[in-house]
């Protein structure tokens, strides 16, 4: 990843890829003031139910979906370089790799909560915890669905010679990019806010 | 030093930072920079690794546009639902 810098030039990318990714922030951000709304109508229930999440997990996702921006953001670099993209196939999968972690964890955290015997139904935070997470998870799994695919292309254009597709590659990265600005504010609202 | 590995420790560092914010002090005034550190992070995500700033004008204005939105709404809805709902 050293290799990375921010002078090759940026990836062009379809328009139609901001309209997505402006579109899913926005619609985030309404999830988000909407969690902030029930939370000041009951603080005290937020806080206490906040306070049984494992705030060493969401730290270590976050720390996960950063690396995993990384690698995203390295590939698209090494991609536009002369005899980059054996590079680029390798920053993929670490990224995709990074994805399973995340899934990993999420559902270990899930697993635990479900045990003690929390779930979407116990309380208003512990709905917004569930529902969030979970459509953020789903999001997750799409993008590395797209992380894969753009990885198999890149192999397949590794294995042909002919250049791969600059819409896929860049669709896949800033729609994972997007999911990891996303967790970066459900991180405090959900584990740290009290 | 690559503007991503820089980028990256940012981040982490701002992450241990709200971390640390969050268990050492308490009260609405640490719940606000622990957002606006948030949307901060969001923003460097941004400019770096989706290399906003390379990109065209429209774009650009976009992001912006959403960082201040998202502050607006945020915020706006932490400090000032209590207050409606005591008035």
């Amino acid at each position: 990843m050293s290799s990375a810098n921010a002078r090759t030039p940026p990836l062009p990318v379809e328009s139609g890829i901001w309209v997505v990714v402006f579109g899913e922030l926005s619609i985030f951000t309404l999830f988000f003031s909407v969690f902030l709304y029930y939370r000041a109508l009951s603080p005290e229930l937020f806080a206490a139910s906040s306070a049984t999440l494992d705030q060493g997990l969401g730290a270590l996702n976050t720390v996960i979906l950063l690396t995993s921006s990384w690698f995203v953001a390295s590939a698209v670099t090494a991609i536009q370089q002369a005899g980059g993209r054996e590079r680029a196939l390798r920053y993929f999968s670490c990224a995709l790799a990074c994805g399973a972690a995340f899934v990993l964890v999420k559902v270990f955290e899930y697993g635990g909560a479900l045990r003690d015997g929390v779930n979407v139904l116990t309380d208003e935070f512990f709905m917004f915890y569930f529902m969030l997470t979970g459509i953020h998870l789903m999001h997750l799994l799409v993008g590395m669905a797209l992380l894969g695919a753009t990885a198999l292309q890149l192999r397949g254009s590794l294995a042909t010679g002919n250049a791969a597709s600059n819409t896929l590659v860049g669709f896949s990265s800033c729609f994972w990019h997007m999911l990891d600005i996303v967790w970066i504010v459900l991180f405090p609202l959900l584990y740290l806010l009290q | 030093m690559s503007s991503f590995l820089i980028a990256w420790t940012v981040l982490v560092l701002a992450t241990l930072l709200s971390w640390w914010l969050e268990a050492a002090a308490d009260g609405d005034l640490v719940g606000t920079v622990v957002l606006l550190v948030a949307l901060f992070k969001a923003r460097i995500v941004l400019r770096v690794f989706m290399d906003i700033r390379a990109a065209p004008p429209p774009v650009r204005w976009l992001c912006e546009a959403w960082v201040l939105l998202a502050c607006t709404a945020l915020l706006g809805t932490y400090w000032l639902t209590p207050y409606f709902q005591t008035s």
